[in-house]
């Protein structure tokens, strides 16, 4: 490769911040690769360092604890799309999983990797945003850990400071009702997405709806939770003027910009048709 | 570096530079030209692998990333001068044509029955979708998988 | 025919990953290049700085224009005008115009020394479209018309009139394989290149003249190809290498980026159009106007070429009373334009199958009853129709009713919609030509079968194999002439000093007139068989042939067993081989043979999402003979899911003479995810070609031209928009139907 650099592969988190702290700004993360080795080679990366986090067991695995689903920031995307707990809790994510890239790329991309690149785009950090979920921060000093839309700032920044690396993720433990992520792309696979989101529902006993989470991703400088619609559902039994009226909300609420992907119109357009299909099908599979 | 694998069924060391790709060890070094370099990005699966099992883009790793593990590559899939049976039903199908998508196909091809031996076409679709052909249409390929999973249970 | 291999020859080389392609060869010591391009599209460069470069690690050499003894000026198929460096004082008139070769020791080494380079320049103003020619004033750079009749009168009998415009992108070959290759230095000094490419004869020609190296000197060869598509002809790497070996004396390797290839290959022809058709109350078409402009690029490439063959598909297979089309070319400092598969042939029919759905829609007559008012039927009309017309139909029948009959049998009924969906059916005719031995550049191609001592044979045919299957169509051809198994036939590709010469790849060229030269060399071949047989036998038996290991005479009776015959020829140092190629009569040169073909698209349309499904694609082709049935079938479905492709997702982009579809991420090919829910080949033989070997027409570029006027005529009738403006993307559905 053009850019030179040397690797390491710690085995522990001690050996890692040793790592972090001798080698400061040079020294990048390396978790799945697929994003940093894209962005090396086209020379708008050059670290001198490559860090290799894959081996510390502390960033692995999935597991349940009382009210959290935790997800290991290396974990794979193919990993996360067959967790079962991670299809019972937190079915968006998995659903997100599905839908990034390749089979080859779902095999070594990471949740965390996506969450650090902060694209508007990226599906995990959609996912994660949309459910709320919060991530924690180590250092060699100690740790933090803040919401997922507190540490990705616009596209390509996130609050991570020298020395920090992404742990694990913490995602509610929540029985929705009704949960679903969709992506649209100018084809069905390998696409990055022109519109994504999220869609949650709860719906209480009266059939109305109790809570709701509508987050859009690529149509703003990070993922956008749409407050003005999840506000107009609460309350509200879904039927198609109910998700007609959301939809228009939606498309009024989203801030996209045109590229050579899309224009920001049939972005706007877009996010509401497909909020509105994701409302009536839950709705229809409920039989209203 | 000095990273030592098992290659295609054999322990090798590979001595290259920390910033060299798994692609390029195993051309360059290992001599294995069969491995396509297509895009380098990930973005057409002409380089895939399987590693432990796994059909992976060898572009998107790096040799240190390969210590220890299990790497096989379309050269190591014939057994004794026969062919693997999806190898052979690729022939026979028509699915190759100017063939450099071939190896990596056929790989994510061995990565998938190694994660579901019974996929349905919807399923071999979703697992081939990261190898581009601009030759085929896919059509011969998926009738080829197909096949080689029929030929297999026959013969199973 | 009788077969004896299970697989295509070149297949098990495939799957075993045997095969090499021309990055493939491992050489100890082989230095590496990378290519210096320019930091702007048209500029005078006034200095190439290499200064700092030549002390950068591993750093050999840096190639210049000063390097070049020769005109430095080469191209595509006869005109020479594109430099291969550009030089201190010289001009750069768009962004593949490379200015150094940089070698190094390795290839990081080569990539790291050429960002060291320093070059001053001062722009040029050039224009980047058609609009910006107009704008600044300037003239066509070429003007291509055909007329017939009187177009005013035509339009007068019109009973419908219809108009519509046009908008083609560039496209991108896309060939899985880079382009790559190497150069080193065998006896005598000669210059070998080993170089993936599509035709072997005009690029060691190109190389040569350009940089003035004795053709002798300078060996080109060519092993199998990742996929061309037409985008492997024109200049690339070839030059390059050519000028390496000859200034390093040493092995020298060159392998384009993928972000190089999308940016500096040639690229698929741009085309603008507007289209006016009148149909008299017949729906007989009574005029048809046609008006394209074209931004061709900086150099000649194949841009008439491409224009021509537009015009041609313009006329596809039907019956003419009042043309009048006018193409004008425009140079601006973009992509040269080469041969794309189908060239503009597809973008013609494009054109006049959606103009026919139009008209017959505004006429309220079937589209397809108005195509059965105007299809040809004589076989002679070709040629005599429109003057300029350059192909004929080589067979017997003219069958356009037959196919369209034979896609919509295939097709069965349209499928009832689902809800809140559209469905919809669209037909496309198209008449592809093919070569036939006829026409420039093609005539001559030969091949040679060389008969080894054991009876085994090897057939040297000029053309590489890229995916189209000559190494079968050659294996069965020389079993079949021979009359022996499969399995003892070997083939080799083209090679400029051991094969004979071939023409351009592309036309199905190396099925049809390799295919011929195939059975005329074995003719020749089991004629001097036979001739040394009778003179071993002191016979002048003129009765006695050869046949699969031994000779007989006109009786059945054996009289010659081959041990004792390949004895013979060994102590008489008798060479077994001959040459062959099959030259149409004179009064054909120029013409290219045309079959018809039938596209049947049913799409499926979510007019809310603007999604567009394709449910079935149906290709029904006169093919004559298949002689490799997979192969053939491969070929069809492979371009008509290309074609699916380009309709809906691809599109190369340049913006004022700069890529901004440089990555597989921008430049969109479809996955396995993508295809059609169904997508068949339907061969229709039987209806041989005259002078096409076994009766085989060609197949490899036919699946490209009816299959977009297919699918725009069926989200025409799914939905009341007609899309001339391609890729048809979500977003643009959604704008036909006024929801953005």
């Amino acid at each position: 490769m053009h850019t030179q650099f040397e690797y390491d592969r710690p085995a522990s988190k001690t050996e890692l911040f040793e790592l972090l702290d001798g080698f400061g700004e040079g020294a990048a993360l390396y978790a799945g690769g697929t994003d940093l080795l894209v962005q090396i080679r086209a020379l708008t990366r050059k670290p001198a360092r490559l860090i290799d986090i894959k081996a510390i067991p502390d960033f692995q695995g999935i597991h349940e604890e009382d009210s959290w689903l935790v997800v290991g920031s290396t974990c794979s995307f193919h990993e996360i799309e067959n967790s079962p707990c991670v299809q019972k809790w937190a079915k968006p994510l998995a659903e997100a999983a599905s839908q990034v890239g390749s089979v080859q790329i779902r095999l070594k991309g990471t949740l965390g990797g996506n969450v650090q690149t902060a694209s508007p785009a990226g599906d995990g950090l959609c996912a994660l945003w949309g459910l709320e979920a919060e991530l924690e921060l180590l250092s060699g000093s100690g740790s933090r850990r803040l919401p997922v839309s507190s540490f990705v700032k616009g596209p390509g920044r996130t609050d991570l400071r020298p020395g920090e690396v992404i742990s694990r993720f913490f995602i509610p433990k929540r029985d929705w009702s009704y949960s679903t992520f969709f992506k649209v792309g100018r084809r069905n696979a390998l696409a990055i997405a022109v519109v994504s989101g999220i869609l949650a529902l709860e719906e209480k006993e009266d059939g109305s709806i109790g809570a709701v989470r509508i987050c859009m991703g690529a149509v703003g400088p990070t993922p956008l939770r749409l407050r003005e619609a999840e506000d107009y559902l609460l309350g509200k039994k879904v039927d198609s003027r109910v998700a007609s009226e959301v939809s228009a909300i939606v498309q009024k609420g989203v801030q996209p910009i045109s590229d050579v992907r899309a224009g920001k119109e049939y972005r706007a357009y877009i996010s509401g048709i497909r909020v509105k299909r994701q409302l009536l099908a839950y709705a229809t599979g409920k039989g209203i | 570096m000095s990273v030592s694998f098992i290659l295609n069924g054999k322990p090798v060391t590979s001595h290259a530079a920390a910033n060299t790709t798994l692609l390029e060890v195993l051309r360059e070094e290992m001599l294995l030209t069969g491995v396509k370099k297509g895009c380098e990005t990930g973005e057409c699966g002409a380089c895939t692998v399987l590693v432990n099992g796994d059909n992976l883009n060898s572009c998107m790793m790096l040799i240190g990333e390969v210590e220890g593990k299990e790497i096989l590559t379309i050269e190591g899939l014939a057994q004794d001068g026969e062919l693997d049976f999806i190898q052979r039903a690729f022939a026979e199908k028509g699915a190759v044509q100017c063939g450099f998508c071939t190896p990596g196909m056929i790989l994510s091809v061995k990565g998938l029955l190694n994660r579901n031996p019974n996929p349905t076409r919807h399923d071999i679709q979703v697992a081939l979708a990261g190898n581009l052909c601009r030759c085929t249409g896919y059509e011969q390929i998926l009738e080829a998988v197909e096949y080689a999973i029929e030929w297999r249970e026959s013969h199973a | 025919m009788h077969k004896t291999i299970p697989f295509r020859s070149d297949a098990i080389d495939k799957v075993t990953g045997a095969a090499q392609y021309s990055a493939d060869f491992p050489m100890a010591g082989i230095l590496h290049a990378k290519v210096l391009w320019p930091p702007v599209p048209s500029a005078r460069i006034i200095k190439i700085d290499t200064s700092e470069a030549e002390k950068a690690p591993g750093l050999v050499r840096i190639i210049t224009r000063k390097d070049i003894t020769g005109p430095n000026l080469s191209g595509m198929y006869f005109v020479y005008d594109r430099p291969i460096l550009v030089g201190e004082g010289e001009v750069v008139r768009f962004i593949g115009d490379a200015l150094a070769l940089v070698v190094a020791r390795t290839e990081d080494e080569a990539s790291r020394a050429r960002d060291l380079i320093r070059v001053e320049y001062e722009e040029i103003p050039t224009p980047y479209d058609v609009d910006q020619a107009l704008a600044m004033g300037r003239e066509p750079d070429g003007i291509q018309e055909r007329n017939k009749g009187d177009i005013d009168e035509g339009f007068a009998q019109a009973a419908v009139i219809q108009e519509e415009s046009y908008d083609i992108p560039y496209y991108e070959h896309a060939h899985i394989e880079p382009e790559a290759g190497y150069a080193y230095i065998e006896n005598n000094g000669t210059i070998a290149v080993c170089v993936g490419t599509q035709d072997i004869t005009q690029n060691h020609r190109m190389a040569c003249r350009a940089l003035d190296l004795p053709f002798s000197k300078v060996r080109l060869y060519s092993p199998y190809v990742g996929g061309g598509f037409g985008g492997k002809h024109s200049m690339s790497i070839q030059p390059y290498l050519v000028l390496m070996g000859h200034v390093l004396q040493k092995p020298v390797r060159l392998v384009w980026t993928r972000e190089e290839s999308l940016s500096y290959g040639c690229k698929r022809q741009r085309v603008f159009a507007k289209a006016r058709m009148g149909l008299d109350q017949e729906g007989r078409i009574c005029a048809f106007k046609v008006d394209i402009d074209m931004p061709v690029g900086a150099y000649f490439g194949n841009y008439e070429g491409a224009m021509g063959s537009v015009i041609a598909g313009l006329f596809g297979g039907y019956r003419f009373s009042n043309v009048q089309v006018k193409g004008r070319m425009f140079k601006t400092g973009t992509s040269e334009i080469g041969s794309f598969r189908g060239v503009g042939t597809p973008d013609g029919s494009f054109i006049v199958e959606t103009m026919i759905d139009k008209c017959a829609h505004a006429l309220g007559m079937d589209p397809l009853t108005v195509r059965s008012r105007n299809w040809m039927q004589e076989n002679e009309e070709f040629a005599g129709q429109i003057e300029g017309a350059f192909s004929r139909n080589v067979s017997e029948k003219w069958l356009a009713k037959e196919t369209m009959d034979a896609a919509l049998e295939a097709a069965g009924p349209l499928a009832p919609a689902r809800p809140g969906k559209k469905v919809g059916r669209g037909l496309a005719n198209a008449a592809p030509a093919f070569a036939v031995g006829n026409s420039d550049l093609h005539k001559g191609s030969s091949a040679e079968l060389l008969m080894f001592l054991d009876g085994t044979l090897v057939v040297k045919i000029g053309f590489p194999e890229i995916g189209e299957g000559i190494s079968g169509v050659a294996t069965s051809l020389a079993a079949h002439v021979m009359g022996i198994p499969e399995d003892r036939v070997n083939v080799i590709f083209g090679d400029s000093h051991k094969v004979p010469r071939a023409g351009a790849l592309g036309f199905s060229q190396a099925t049809v007139t390799g295919g011929n030269a195939v059975l005329d060399a074995g003719e020749k071949l089991k004629a001097h068989l036979a001739q040394i047989a009778r003179e071993y036998l002191k016979s002048d038996d003129e009765s006695i042939y050869f046949r699969n290991h031994a000779f007989f005479d006109g009786s059945g009776k054996q009289v010659l067993d081959w041990d004792t015959f390949s004895d013979y020829c060994y102590n008489d140092v008798r060479t077994l081989s001959a040459t062959g190629c099959v030259v149409g009569p004179p009064e054909d040169w120029n013409l290219y043979g045309v079959t018809t073909v039938a596209t049947v698209a049913d799409v499926e349309v979510d007019e809310e999402t603007g999604d567009v499904h394709i449910l079935q694609l149906i290709t029904a082709h006169d093919i004559g003979k298949a002689i490799n049935w997979e192969s053939a079938r491969g070929q069809i479905v492979g371009a008509a899911s290309m074609s699916a492709g380009m309709f809906l997702m691809e599109e190369f982009i340049m913006d004022q003479g700069r890529v901004v579809t440089p990555s597989f991420s921008e430049y969109l090919l479809p996955t396995s995810l993508d295809m059609p829910g169904k997508n068949e080949a339907v061969f229709l033989e039987g209806n041989l070609g005259l002078g096409c070997p076994l009766g085989a027409k060609g197949v490899g570029e036919h699946g490209m031209h009816g299959t977009a006027a297919a699918i725009a005529n069926a989200i025409y009738q799914a939905t009341g928009a007609l899309h001339t403006s391609l890729p048809v993307t979500p977003e643009k559905v959604l704008k036909s139907l006024g929801k953005i």
